[in-house]
């Protein structure tokens, strides 16, 4: 299991701590009416995002869910301008027009979080024909939930994909539940089964072991590069959260001894952490510190995003076209 | 004497050029490769570019235009061949949510440089599913830029410009064109958008047209003209961006107007080019605007009903005569 | 340490309603233990503490609203503190405010008033309003046409730019027989005394000498203004001479001050005839509505000529009484 070296894992395990204390600041600013709108929150299922993109390239592309906030990070995004992003300050990622839904760092590769469910499978698998026809070696992974499998965009274009060989990873975060309903209820058959349908190789794996989930894709990516996918992986997770923020009594279709039966055994950082200090890669000190420093880091970006500026008002017919137009 | 080309053939002329010019840009949809597409206008392309370059799809409409928002955003420029304009309910969520705000919502850090070519009109006894003109409903979406072509020359010289625009561009042809011969030059041609063409100089009468309501129009300024009427024929030729330039000088010029579409009646482009015209240019007008649609009817199958449901010269005769006559047009 | 806050839980809420709290001042508390109820627009929730410690600094009471984010008690390391000193109630909370409406624009108020060089007949005719293209009448209104005359020239409605050439015609050929509407009379007849008692009393109690012709212009003017409801009236004051006067509003300035002239087409044409021979001029010739006041003995003869175009019938007699009155009793109706 020890094969990358000790700064990829604790850049992993930086990378958790970095998406956990995102989300619950941007909880807190939920709660405290200081973000305007509704976010959705990534917690619980961090070493899906990270163990992923942990196998990608700046240039690789993602596309991302209402349930971003955790991709954007992992991709290599920067917390000021998230949290400006889902304040609608100016200085946010989209310049405060996206919000938290919509929010895309294109430097990045991150082609944005959608707003409509499986909103974005086309346009990950376009990224990823553009790739393989423009001779860039860039993979593509398209972040959906269990319930975006009920979308019948999915299937046409997991098709597509697999008639043209394209290089893309669908990766489903099968989270258990699709809103405020069990998967069980809204998904028929396997989940798998669907894209093996279609002649496309899935795979199935614990979505709170970083490095399971890394492993996988480092592979799965080394094969899309040399023209073998489209892949299909089920990510078996869990959102810590409601389904939204403001989902906070849950029990009528989620039992609390599940949570905290989730959170006690199955917590991905912590988990990491353990394993870190048990095979004496780090100790518990240097993960406080990693810990400690992440959080001050997080303040002081939701610090600056509070007090940072709105766009102004003139630039609110700005970028409908792109261009003199 | 310039040559004369068909609709179709100045669609293929104009892709052929701009793929020949430009990598990036690809052709998908459905049968446009070996099949050339039902209405043969790509016949000939998979055999220069490949199929890797004029793509054949699946039944799947949504899927391939998701597919084409995509490539779109990382980097090439797809042309979307839409069976039929009917269809474009099928795919509004990649077209109206994900490609025409995709530029907005990322804060202009993203493009879309997409063309969805379809089509438009009735009268050839297809029914209500596959004879609609539906521009006014994407046209409606900011975010999407909207072209009309009424020629073969506008066919070409639009397609062209749009396919070097940035932006997502819905260019819808007439269906019952294709064959139709126009005089099209030789050599580059580039029509820019937001720019109408005045078809026809007049003094009595301004009459807008869309698409192959210009040449409703046209027919019926012909027959005016024996009757000592002097209508003004002007083709907008994009109506996302509109030329409102022209339309009120012409208006003002004449002082009466006649706006001929083939969409609906309620609800469309005719009500929008009307308002402007009567916000900008009320002081000029000695007479209300009067918006000539299709009925609003789903378009009937039986021939008998069909032709009665569309703008036809003669209605636009009755009409420009009755606004020269200074009659009422209430209900 | 770490706040406790009313939580924004709906999307419509700027309070939440603390229905009553589970945990007491002081309590122990533990992560995930429920704290207090919460009722918002759709249900009541139970709000679950977020940290251990003891329940301190409690400032806000089962029943109340509290407006969200604000903070309601505090996590404590140790039990002290365990209730807000000085009983801290929250924040009074009224509905909340909403947010204030921009004030909408103050509408623009549509005169009836003649612009300089508009017609005065823009005013509607006998009965209704003037249907008439927009380019019609902004070239009428330019030109100095008056649309209402289209009527009396036989030309139907709704008026369009074509038919100005009628009235181009009739402006620049007064000769050529041009079909008038008939012409209207009322004739009244009031006694003199009352102006002569008023003038005299000007002149003993304020040394101010008024003539008559100022007085019969301020009561014309205001006689036409109840009549009509017009908010701009201009009387046009005739001598015998031929030359004419404008006045604006003469029933707004003292009688002893000058009236406003102007330029503005006039309403109605006085003709003061106390003065000579004549007590009444009947021409039948209503350009504008015109008003005789000559002398026949100790009364007033009142004669005004109009036609349909001018004022309807009720706006005439209205008219001719209310100026009659007030000729007849100056000083209450001036005073």
């Amino acid at each position: 299991m020890r094969q990358a070296n000790t700064e990829t894992y604790l850049r992993m395990y930086r990378q958790m701590v970095r998406i956990r204390n995102f989300e619950d600041q941007a909880n807190q600013l939920y709660l405290s009416a200081k973000m305007p709108g509704l976010t959705h929150m990534y917690s619980g299922e961090e070493a899906v995002a990270v163990g992923i993109c942990e196998a990608l390239k700046v240039t690789d592309k993602i596309t991302s869910t209402h349930r971003g906030h955790g991709h954007c990070v992992a991709k290599g995004a920067e917390f000021k301008q998230m949290f400006c992003e889902l304040l609608g300050k100016e200085e946010g990622y989209c310049r405060g027009k996206g919000g938290s839904m919509h929010i895309a760092d294109q430097s990045n590769g991150n082609l944005g979080a959608n707003a409509i469910v499986g909103g974005s499978m086309g346009i990950a698998t376009g990224a990823a024909l553009s790739a393989k026809r423009l001779g860039t070696d860039d993979v593509t992974v398209c972040f959906f939930g269990d319930g975006a499998t009920a979308q019948g965009l999915m299937y046409e274009v997991m098709n597509m994909a697999a008639l043209w060989s394209l290089p893309v990873i669908y990766a489903c975060e099968n989270n258990g539940y699709s809103e405020y309903t069990r998967t069980d209820e809204i998904a028929a058959g396997s989940i798998t089964a669907r894209a093996e349908a279609f002649g496309i190789e899935a795979f199935k794996v614990d979505g709170q072991d970083v490095l399971a989930v890394n492993d996988l894709a480092q592979k799965l990516v080394a094969r899309c590069r040399k023209g073998e996918g489209p892949f299909f992986i089920e990510l078996e997770t869990y959102r810590y959260h409601g389904h939204h923020v403001g989902d906070i009594n849950r029990d009528y279709y989620r039992s609390k001894d599940e949570e905290k039966a989730w959170h006690a055994n199955r917590d991905p950082i912590t988990n990491f952490g353990a394993w870190l200090t048990g095979e004496g890669i780090a100790d518990q000190g240097e993960l406080d510190a990693i810990n400690a420093a992440v959080k001050a880091d997080a303040e002081a970006a939701v610090a600056y995003a509070l007090d940072a500026k709105y766009p102004d008002g003139s630039e609110v017919d700005m970028h409908v076209f792109a261009g003199a137009s | 004497m310039m040559r004369e080309i068909t609709l179709s053939t100045a669609v293929n002329e104009a892709i052929a050029e701009e793929m020949r010019r430009d990598e990036t840009i690809f052709l998908i949809g459905e049968d446009v490769a070996e099949a050339g597409t039902p209405f043969k206008i790509t016949s000939g392309l998979v055999e220069e570019f490949g199929t890797d370059r004029v793509i054949d799809t699946p039944i799947a409409e949504p899927g391939f235009m998701g597919i084409a928002v995509g490539a779109a955003m990382t980097g090439s420029r797809p042309i979307v061949d839409l069976m039929f304009g009917d269809f474009i309910f099928l795919i509004m969520d990649q077209l109206c949510n994900q490609a025409a705000k995709t530029h907005y919502m990322s804060g202009g850090k993203l493009n879309v440089p997409l063309v969805l070519r379809t089509n438009m009109g009735a009268t050839r006894r297809s029914a209500a599913q596959h004879s609609q003109s539906l521009h006014a409903i994407v046209a409606h979406i900011p975010g999407l830029k909207i072209a009309m072509p009424s020629s073969a020359l506008e066919a070409k010289g639009l397609l062209k410009t749009a396919i070097r625009d940035d932006n997502p561009v819905v260019i819808f042809e007439d269906k019952l064109m294709y064959q139709d011969k126009a005089p099209v030059p030789e050599g580059e041609l580039l029509i820019p958008f937001g720019q109408a063409n005045i078809k026809r100089e007049g003094t009595d009468i301004t009459l807008i047209g869309t698409s192959s309501m210009v040449q409703v129009a046209e027919k019926a300024a012909e027959t005016l003209a024996a009757e000592g009427i002097s209508a003004e024929v002007i083709d907008p030729r994009t109506i996302v961006p509109l030329d409102m330039d022209t339309i009120n000088a012409s208006v003002r010029k004449t002082s009466r107007c006649i706006v001929i579409d083939e969409g609906h009646q309620s609800f469309g482009v005719t009500s929008e080019i009307a308002a402007r015209i009567m916000e900008q240019s009320f002081y000029h007008l000695d007479g209300p605007v009067i918006r000539m649609g299709a009925m609003d009817v789903p378009i009937p199958f039986s021939p008998a009903l069909e032709d009665i449901t569309v703008p036809t010269p003669e209605g636009v005769i009755a009409t420009a005569r009755k606004l020269m006559a200074g009659e009422m047009f209430d209900v | 340490m770490s706040d406790i806050i009313m939580p924004a839980l709906g999307m419509a809420q700027d309070t939440g309603k603390l229905v009553k709290w589970l945990k007491a001042p002081g309590d122990p508390v533990t992560t995930g233990d429920p704290l207090f109820e919460v009722e918002t627009d759709k249900s009541v929730m139970e709000v679950e503490a977020q940290a251990d410690g003891f329940l301190t600094q409690v400032s806000a009471s089962d029943g109340d609203d509290v407006p969200v984010g604000q903070v309601i008690a505090v996590i404590g390391d140790t039990a002290d503190n365990a209730v807000a000193p000085a009983q801290t109630t929250p924040d009074p909370v009224s509905d909340p405010a909403p947010a204030p409406l921009p004030t909408p624009a103050p509408e623009p108020v549509v005169k009836a008033a003649p612009a300089p060089g508009r017609s005065a007949a823009v005013a509607a005719p006998a009965g209704g309003r003037i249907l008439a293209s927009p380019k019609a009448r902004r070239l009428a209104r330019e030109e100095g046409l008056v649309l209402a005359d289209l009527s009396a020239h036989g030309v139907p409605m709704p008026y369009h730019v074509g038919d100005l050439e009628v009235l181009r015609r009739a402006a620049t050929s007064p000769g050529q027989p041009v079909v008038m509407a008939a012409t209207r009379q009322i004739t009244a007849r009031c006694p003199q005394h009352g102006v002569h008692k008023f003038i005299d009393w000007m002149q003993t109690e304020g040394d101010i000498s008024v003539s008559a012709q100022a007085i019969f212009t301020s009561f014309a003017a205001a006689a036409l203004r109840a009549a009509t409801e017009r908010n701009e009236i201009v009387i046009q004051q005739a001598d015998g001479d031929g030359r004419s006067l404008r006045l604006r509003n003469p029933d707004f300035t003292r009688l002893s001050a000058p009236a406003h002239e102007t330029d503005d087409t006039a309403d109605l044409e006085l003709h003061d005839l106390t003065d000579g021979f004549l007590t009444s001029l009947r021409l039948g010739d209503a350009n504008l509505p015109t008003l005789g006041i000559g002398a026949d003995g100790d009364s007033y003869l009142i004669t005004f000529e109009f036609n349909g175009a001018h004022l309807d019938d009720d706006q005439a007699i209205a008219f001719v009484t209310g100026f009659a009155r007030r000729l007849a009793d100056p000083l209450y109706h001036l005073v």
